[in-house]
């Protein structure tokens, strides 16, 4: 692991992705504005065409960028530096992360090709707040410092704040903005509160100096700070991935924004926070006797997660909640795998793979109801899904696909990820932990099951109203593309997690 | 050890004093309040003898939130090209070129909301 100040070549890539927000905020600027009020028509603004061709121009810029960072990725996957003052961290595995957020956006895209167009929304705000959080994600999984975090992690809410609420003249929208706003600033403070408790005990920023110096033999009055500020910045980070005292938005959130934000924030989020979890939490080596203390605290909480997310997921009408409260539930599964403190490189990979097969699989359910949007009607609840089978056999299919994957059965990608954190539990020797986590993924069967046989053998209530005909093709190619990885990813998985051992050497 | 806080015993001692002689004064010398209805005011959240002129609850046109976010654009702007302007000469060429990216990338933000009106006050 060399330091140097900079080198472009391992920038190259979020270099190029700031340019496409510079060139589409140019764009956007020298057009002339349109502004939509309640109940206009959108094609007598020319809403319409706009918001076709920003479609393009975020999808085949992002398309352009994703190479980008690939070429370049690939090129330094076999040097680990340090950049800008022990800010950044660039080259070796890293890459496969970006590219599997960068991934997440280009599905958001395609599925906001036609949620803007059904919903009358200005698509070129919403592409570049999505770019903006875009960046702010890619620059998280790659911060080394704590007040770097800190700028990524906002800069990856932020724009998802103003995202969720962009719906204009929407309550539901602006409540859960709110909501989302009030509680992510609150979990901020958290994290600020404890980075300055870590900075005033340790002097130092930069999460490995931080993570060397804490010493908890020793238990004084300094080590007690650290603590604190440990498991401040743990409540922080808790709060953006919803572990279970700190998930009371994510239902209200994830059922408000529109349907391709949910998705993408509910994936790229998750992954982003949970790589700077890993970062500070596992290679945390110096507790001695109290290595247990943490590894008991993730236990605790990552098991309220899965207990609690599973059980009330059972009870959820709305598919969109009910895919909240999943969430949830799979983040517990992520921290389960943080509970075994020994091979703990093979505990981070896990982790990663989960988060990576999570992006697909989450992704192809919630394009499915982007797919089976109405103008005016959501496509949301069990009964909107009744018999959809029939008419619609493809889209029912891929909402298959992705219930056996989020139940976590093969051959689906689901499987391997439970796989993988289900034997780090074994070998950690919690076997009274797998075994609760086991039975609550049965219950979880339930509720997932429970789509696919509303979809395919229950009777319609109502016949069902034909779908918006607005660019369904791009929705099309991104479901196919989820579908494709969740399956390929589920049957070879192992390219996936060499990869994320590559990534996870990295944290360490 | 402990006479060294002793000033700040005294401290809290004139304080009291100081606080009980205002009130204590306030009550002998101050207008007796027989019905305490006579005076609609004492009710008030704020109190200070008289009658509010207006509410103060009134709606604030959204353009002065506008152009409070704009001013914290300007002042982040200011504030970042300060340091760089002590440092300008050493860092040179390269520190030229790169306080000039960032001109740029907030000129961008400018016409964006330039262009969007969000100057326009009308």
């Amino acid at each position: 692991m060399n330091e140097i100040f900079f080198d472009p070549n391992f920038m190259m890539g979020e270099i190029s992705l700031v340019a496409l927000i510079v060139i589409l905020t140019i764009i956007e600027a020298f057009r002339r504005p349109i502004f939509v009020l309640l109940n206009t028509p959108s094609n007598s603004t020319g809403l319409d065409r706009r918001n076709k061709q920003a479609s393009w121009f975020a999808g085949i810029g992002l398309i352009i960028v994703a190479v980008i960072f690939y070429v370049f990725g690939k090129a330094t996957a076999g040097e680990h530096i340090i950049l800008l003052n022990n800010s950044l961290t660039a080259g070796g595995g890293m890459y496969i992360g970006k590219l599997a957020l960068i991934g997440a956006a280009i599905l958001a895209v395609l599925m906001s090709a036609r949620y803007t167009l059904t919903q009358s929304i200005p698509a070129m705000d919403y592409y570049l707040l999505l770019l903006f959080s875009l960046l702010g994600a890619v620059t998280l999984i790659a911060a080394e410092n704590f007040l770097i975090i800190f700028l990524a992690l906002e800069m990856m809410s932020i724009p998802i704040y103003a995202l969720v609420g962009l719906k204009k003249f929407s309550t539901r929208a602006g409540e859960s903005a709110i909501k989302y706003l009030l509680l992510g600033g609150f979990s901020s403070g958290f994290l600020l509160l404890g980075i300055s408790f870590l900075y005033g005990t340790t002097g130092s920023l930069i999460v490995k100096d931080v993570i060397q110096s804490l010493n908890f033999i020793v238990f004084d009055a300094s080590a007690f700070l650290s603590a604190i500020g440990l498991i401040f910045v743990f409540i922080g980070l808790a709060f953006k991935v919803s572990l279970v005292p700190f998930h009371a938005w994510t239902p209200d959130v994830y059922e408000g924004a529109g349907t391709p934000i949910t998705a993408f924030m509910s994936v790229a989020v998750k992954l982003a926070a949970f790589a700077v979890i890993l970062k500070i939490f596992a290679s945390i080596d110096t507790f001695g006797e109290f290595d247990s203390v943490f590894s008991l605290i993730f236990m605790f909480f990552s098991l309220l997660t899965v207990i609690y997310g599973n059980s009330v997921a059972l009870v959820q009408q709305n598919v969109k909640r009910m895919l909240a409260y999943s969430s949830i539930a799979h983040a517990g599964y992520m921290g389960l795998a943080l509970a075994p403190m020994h091979h703990k490189i093979h505990t981070v990979q896990a982790v990663l793979f989960y988060g990576i097969g999570y992006i697909a699989m989450n992704m192809l359910a919630f394009g499915v109801l982007v797919y089976l949007t109405r103008k005016e009607k959501y496509c949301e609840t069990l009964n909107d899904l009744k018999g959809i089978a029939r008419k619609y056999p493809g889209a029912a299919a891929m909402m298959a696909i992705a219930m056996f994957s989020l139940a976590g059965l093969p051959p689906a990608v689901g499987f391997v990820g439970k796989v993988q954190i289900f034997i780090q539990l074994l070998e950690g020797h919690m076997y009274i932990t797998a075994v609760i986590a086991l039975l609550f993924s049965l219950v979880a069967l339930y509720f997932y099951i429970n789509v696919i046989v509303v979809m395919y053998m229950r009777e319609p209530e109502t016949e069902i109203t034909n779908i918006d005909k607005h660019s369904v093709g791009p929705v099309w190619i991104s479901l196919s593309l989820a579908a494709l990885f969740v399956l390929v990813l589920g049957i070879l998985p192992s390219p996936l997690l060499k990869w994320a051992l590559k990534w996870a050497e990295m944290l360490f | 050890m402990t006479e060294q806080y002793l000033p700040v015993l005294l401290m809290i001692l004139i304080a009291a004093l100081t606080a009980g002689l205002i009130l204590a004064l306030n009550a002998l010398l101050g207008p007796k309040q027989k019905h305490r209805k006579d005076f609609p005011s004492k009710r008030t959240p704020f109190e200070c003898g008289s009658d509010l002129l207006q509410d103060n609850n009134r709606r604030v046109s959204i353009r002065f939130y506008l152009i409070a976010l704009l001013f914290v654009l300007f002042d982040l702007e200011a504030i970042l090209l300060y340091p760089w302007a002590i440092t300008g000469r050493s860092l040179g060429t390269i520190g030229y070129i790169e306080i000039l990216i960032f001109l740029f990338f907030l000129m961008v933000a400018f016409v964006f909301a330039y262009r969007r009106k969000a100057l326009d006050w009308r």
